[in-house]
């Protein structure tokens, strides 16, 4: 009896078993763009999280005022279709497009904007945006002068103008006005809240979201743009997000066509396969050039803690390790040529400095990288005292104890890991002894805000191409003034002029003199190296060969910023 | 039986509880909290902060949670924006669905195999599946999904198989060698001779007579094996693609998400505490020789007196 | 001894001989970069890079020069191109140098953390079987929740609170810890599971009887019948504590570079660009499946074979 039931308990739960492996077979989808995405978002509003794919799918959710061009990195219209500066930039007056609609059908006034912005502004929503939209301290004032028309306050003449805007996404009063009061907008626009209550004037909507699995957007058929040839856009219908944790999981997907567009550029180590599969013709390639952002070496400048009064100082042994020779030494003494071949495999470009080529309009080409010559790295440490005193090949400190030094990195980061590693060998060969030690990023991060590391080799948080969003990292008093952040005032000389320069170009309304201003700023880095930057990566995209109107750039999201654009054949 | 039951569920519940405590202790002192992901000041740091509730201290914090836990009000994730509650469960359900069907195709595997290892009278037969289990038994797990990734990458087939065959394989190779050892342990027994002696066929004394005697040594250690390949494992996750509670604790942890964090190995050790219940609570009515007083005894192949 | 555990031994031994005259074996030393040598397929004919990207070499008609017997037992005249018995990695550093260093690493590290838990896990199997009292439950249940812990997690969190740079000495230590807490539930449950069924024998019950003390009893009844079990389970732990290791480098929990681990080695392999452009990376996995397949063999004893 015993085994009777057992069995029939074991032939149960086999069928079950099957009956769910078969139901999860997924549907193939028809006429529909697959994107991938790392992972989940944390919010379907740019108003709330920053992490990647809640960038991707807020650009799909929602419009702006103003659109950043992906690939010329320039402003042009959006929502607002045409403007006008006044009192040398201090008013700016915007006419909204006539007849664009929210995704529900009403209709979006110059009102919803003012309650758009003020929500940025707004302590409840604790938005990341509010940093991008203060000038001088003090918020921007918007001003509805009629249904289509609003008025934009200054508090101080503005560079950037009109471009933090880009990140504003459009919501309507009439529905949100109570759930920022209440506190509640969060939950309105997180993954597992109704659809319906998720209204915003992009090319999709959302229409269905399989937990873990993937996000089913639809077309929003009020959407404003219209293509070229008169065609209303969004071209296609459906976009699915699947969720794909891993690169060599999205390179699988969209080599065997289950995927149309990945959400990075490619690795080198892929290149070859797609090279292969473009030649077949199911993938398109497009060369890009050289990366925005750059990994970079920085050491910790901070001054150590002053000896209690009436003690002799002891003599500090690794003060050589905030020297600027030693960062000149280190930048001579790497052969760049040598380390884009074992690092990026020899698809990557030198650079001098954090802003890279790949960033047009900002990046000061007259600045060369510094030539590789290890006698000159060798002289340069003589200079501090820093030489191989027992001729054991290891440099020895003034102290007489080893020259070395532990580098920080990311940890599951192949590239700034072998990057790490080519360092390691080269400083070997000056001399210096470098250690390798690994931890996550939250880890990491914390580290460097807290002063409690050597060197690290790590980049920033990605950003606009204009250097007025990257304000943390050039005040001395900045979060992400990596080598010394949050200084109350400035340490040094040279960090002092820097505040000095990137704050006055912060309020240069003139472009060409902004530019020149920001291009002394990186020719002072270049002097101070306070970051060292190697080489950057050339970027190739991916996508497949279905894809039409594709125009991918160099800031992220890369092929989805004009997904409206992007039709299947 | 009922008072074991009920003690070994009250156990199941305790270390449910420490999981989720200890877990949440860790990740808040752990450097770096859920907020700062991007470029912003230190004033928008301090409003997000006191947005998420990061602002008080960790010890109350948890204070307030473990007296919400009894209406199961999990809180919100810091990363996901989402109820941890239902973003637990779900991952969970998917996690144990993937290792359910693991776990049947690893006992439809195993254990015939273990007993024909045993058993069978060709000499082929048994030194096959004997080398076959130690094989795979000896391959990472890792390299393992990894073959299978590169070898059915051709072919069509969705990812839940491909994870349920990486992780069924390993548990099969166990379990078969599990079973054949616990066989051989129990052909001596005198009812197995009596049985020849009687006449039964070969056959039937191996199924009907010696089998039976030999589950309660598999079942011991098999208990754990389930719980292992129910509570889901994160490089397989990684490479079959599949969302579920390994790659969700990684993703929370790296986030400095506490409470998500907790919730996950809460989730965890609720599943392999009930799996293990179970287990022994099935050795117990399949074998009532075995005193509840001794209710380990019986696990790796000794029978319990 | 069977034929089987005979094999098993032989092929342990000769990976530990290998391990310890790793200095002699290797054919270069395991730090020197060389990127016109990245990723280079295993050869005896000189060769020059044509292509980057795919990693492509020509081989010339030339032959390496090689050189026997002059510290080391085979190695390239030519300083400027080495003998690549395994090929190169994506630095161009000798994979068989850094197996074979790894080698010392990850067995070294595993033979500690087996005794570790060994010594731990046998002490508190035979306090928890030796009299069934609260001692028996409480070790159990902790021993539960060890095996429940998200141990792996906890290292993480772990990582990122310690200082920066470990000394190998700390660092080795750190790890023989972590692997002894993970390991010495499962011996400690299988020891209590036999000395609990060992203490109901008629002969313990008689020397009971005679007057024998618990530490006689202990020594001289109830461990040399845990011998078999410990030896088993110790058989059984190596492989997963060498598997261990890979993956607590996983989470940054490892020896620094340039020293050389299984673990490291394979987790910058595992990717499917590895597997179709250079299968020698895998080589670490082909030491881990060996050391495996050995201990596998040697702990099956009871193949009727």
């Amino acid at each position: 009896m015993k085994r009777l039931a057992s069995l029939l308990l074991v032939a149960l739960l086999v069928i079950v078993g099957l009956w769910w492996l078969a139901s999860d077979r997924q549907a193939p989808g028809t006429a529909e763009l697959i994107a991938t995405l790392r992972s989940e978002p944390g919010s379907l509003n740019r108003l709330l999280a920053v992490d990647r794919a809640s960038l991707v799918v807020s650009q799909l959710l929602h419009e702006p005022l103003v659109r950043v061009h992906h690939v010329t990195q320039s402003l042009e219209p959006a929502l607002a279709e045409a403007w006008t500066t006044l009192d040398e930039g201090r008013r700016v007056r915007l006419t909204l497009r006539s007849g664009a609609r929210f995704s529900d059908g009403s209709a979006i006034t110059a009102d919803d904007v003012v309650f758009s912005l003020a929500a940025a502004y707004d302590p409840r929503v604790a938005s990341p945006l509010v940093d991008s939209l203060t000038v001088d301290g003090a918020p921007l004032v918007a001003r509805a002068l009629d249904a289509r028309t609003l008025e934009l306050t200054y508090p101080a003449p503005y560079g950037p103008g009109l471009r933090p805007l880009h990140a504003l996404p459009i919501l309507p009063r009439s529905r949100y006005a109570s759930l920022v009061t209440d506190g509640t907008l969060a939950a309105a626009w997180a993954l597992n809240a109704p659809a319906d209550g998720m209204v915003g004037a992009g090319p999709f909507v959302l229409a269905r979201h399989d937990p873990g699995v993937a996000i089913h957007l639809a077309r929003n058929p009020h959407y404003w743009r219209v293509a070229d040839e008169g065609t209303q856009l969004p071209r296609v219908g459906r976009l699915r997000l699947d969720i794909v944790p891993s690169q060599d999981a999205e390179m699988l997907r969209l080599r065997e066509g289950q995927a149309d567009v990945i959400t990075s550029e490619l690795r080198a180590d892929d290149l070859p396969e797609a090279r292969a599969l473009a030649a077949q013709g199911r993938l398109q390639l497009f060369e890009l050039g050289p990366a925005l952002e750059a990994d970079m070496l920085w050491f910790n400048l901070r001054p150590p803690s002053p000896p209690r009064t009436g003690t002799r100082p002891p003599v500090d042994g690794r003060a050589w390790l905030r020297s600027r020779e030693l960062r000149e030494a280190i930048s001579h003494a790497v052969d760049r040529a040598s380390f884009i071949n074992a690092v990026y495999r020899g698809a990557g470009v030198q650079v001098s400095g954090m802003i890279t080529p790949g960033n047009h309009r900002w990046h000061a080409s007259a600045i060369a990288p510094r030539p590789y010559s290890l006698a000159m790295a060798g002289e340069l440490l003589d200079r501090v005292g820093v030489r191989d005193r027992n001729g054991d090949g290891v440099r020895e400190d003034i102290t007489n104890r080893p020259a070395q030094f532990t580098l920080l990195v990311q940890q599951g980061h192949t590239v700034r890991r072998r990057a790490a590693l080519v360092l390691q060998d080269a400083l070997a060969k000056v001399g210096l002894r470098v250690e390798i030690a690994s931890l996550d990023a939250r880890g990491l991060q914390e580290r460097m805000a807290a002063g409690t590391y050597e060197a690290i080799y790590h980049a920033l948080p990605g950003s606009d191409t204009d250097p007025s969003g990257l304000m943390e990292f050039w005040l001395s008093s900045g979060r992400f003034h990596l080598w010394h952040p949050g200084q109350s005032t400035p340490a040094t000389p040279w960090e002092a002029e820097l505040d000095r320069l990137m704050t006055r170009q912060l309020s240069m309304t003139d472009e060409a003199e902004r530019q020149r201003t920001v291009g002394q700023a990186q020719t002072l880095l270049d002097r101070e190296l306070p970051v060292i930057v190697f080489a950057v990566p050339r970027v190739t995209i991916a996508t497949s060969a279905r894809l039409t109107h594709v125009a991918p750039g160099l800031l992220a999201p890369q092929v989805l910023w004009n997904a409206a654009e992007i039709g299947t054949r | 039986m009922r008072r074991f039951l009920a003690g070994r569920l009250a156990f199941a519940l305790a270390l449910v509880l420490v999981a989720y405590v200890g877990v949440y202790l860790l990740t808040g002192l752990a450097p770096g909290d859920a907020a700062g992901d991007h470029m912003g000041s230190e004033a928008t740091l301090a409003l997000q902060r006191a947005r998420l509730g990061l602002d008080r201290p960790l010890l109350e914090r948890l204070a307030s949670r473990l007296w919400q836990l009894p209406t199961l009000d999990l809180g919100t994730s810091a990363r996901f924006g989402q109820p941890v509650l239902a973003l637990v469960a779900q991952r969970a359900a998917s996690t144990v669905q993937a290792g359910a069907a693991a776990l049947l195709l690893a006992l439809a595997l195993g254990i015939p195999a273990g007993v024909l290892a045993a058993r069978s009278s060709s000499s082929v037969v048994r030194h096959g599946i004997a080398t076959l289990s130690v094989l795979l038994l000896s391959l990472p797990a890792l390299v393992m999904a990894l073959l299978l990734l590169v070898l059915t990458s051709g072919t069509g087939l969705p990812s839940l198989v491909l994870m349920v065959i990486a992780l069924a394989l390993p548990a099969a190779a166990l379990l078969e060698r599990l079973q054949a050892r616990a066989l051989h342990g129990v052909l001596r027994d005198p009812c197995l001779t009596a049985a020849r002696a009687r006449g039964v066929p070969a056959a039937q004394v191996t199924w009907h007579h010696a089998w039976p005697l030999s589950v309660p040594a598999v079942l011991g250690l098999a208990g754990v094996i389930a719980g292992q390949l129910l509570s889901g494992a994160l490089a397989i996750e990684l490479v079959a693609v599949r969302s579920g509670l390994g790659l969700l604790t990684f993703d929370a942890l790296q986030a400095r998400d506490v409470e998500l964090a907790a919730a996950c190995a809460a989730a965890v050790a609720l599943i392999v505490s009930v799996v293990s219940l179970s287990a022994d609570a099935l050795q117990l009515w399949l074998d009532p020789r075995v005193s509840i007083a001794n209710d380990d005894a019986a696990a790796d192949g000794y029978p319990a007196r | 001894m069977r034929p089987t555990v005979r094999v098993g031994a032989w092929l342990l031994s000769l990976l530990c001989l290998t391990a310890a005259a790793a200095p002699w074996l290797a054919t270069s030393d395991v730090a020197t970069q060389r990127p016109d040598l990245a990723l280079a397929p295993p050869s005896l004919q000189r060769r020059v890079l044509v292509n980057r990207l795919p990693p492509t070499y020509r081989p010339l008609d030339a032959p390496l020069p090689l050189v026997w017997f002059s510290g080391r037992l085979v190695r390239s005249a030519d300083a400027a191109e080495p003998l690549l018995p395994l090929g190169s990695d994506s630095l161009g550093r000798d994979q068989w140098t850094r197996v074979l260093h790894g080698a010392r690493l990850s067995l070294g590290l595993a033979l500690a953390g087996l005794a570790g838990a060994l010594s731990i896990g046998t002490v508190l199997g035979l306090l928890a079987g030796a009299r069934h009292s609260w001692l028996d439950s409480g070790v159990m249940r902790l021993a539960d929740l060890f095996i429940a812990w998200p141990a792996l997690y906890v290292v993480l969190v772990l990582r990122a609170t310690l200082p920066l740079s470990l000394s190998f000495e700390a660092l080795f230590a750190l790890m023989t810890l972590v692997l002894t807490l993970a390991g010495w539930p499962l011996v400690a449950r299988a020891v209590r599971a036999v000395v609990a069924s060992e203490r109901a024998r008629e002969s313990v019950l008689a020397a009971q009887a005679a007057g024998a003390t618990h530490l006689w009893l202990l020594r001289r009844h109830l461990l040399p019948a845990a011998w078999p079990v410990i030896a088993t389970q110790a058989l059984l732990l190596v492989p997963s504590f060498i598997l261990a290791e890979a993956t607590l480098s996983f989470v940054g929990l490892g020896f620094s570079e340039p020293t050389p681990s299984w673990g490291t080695m394979l987790t910058e392999a595992i990717n499917p660009f590895t597997l179709r452009q250079a299968p020698w990376l895998l080589a670490p996995a082909a030491a881990i499946a060996l050391v495996t397949l050995s201990v596998n063999l040697m702990a099956d004893r009871h193949d009727r074979g």
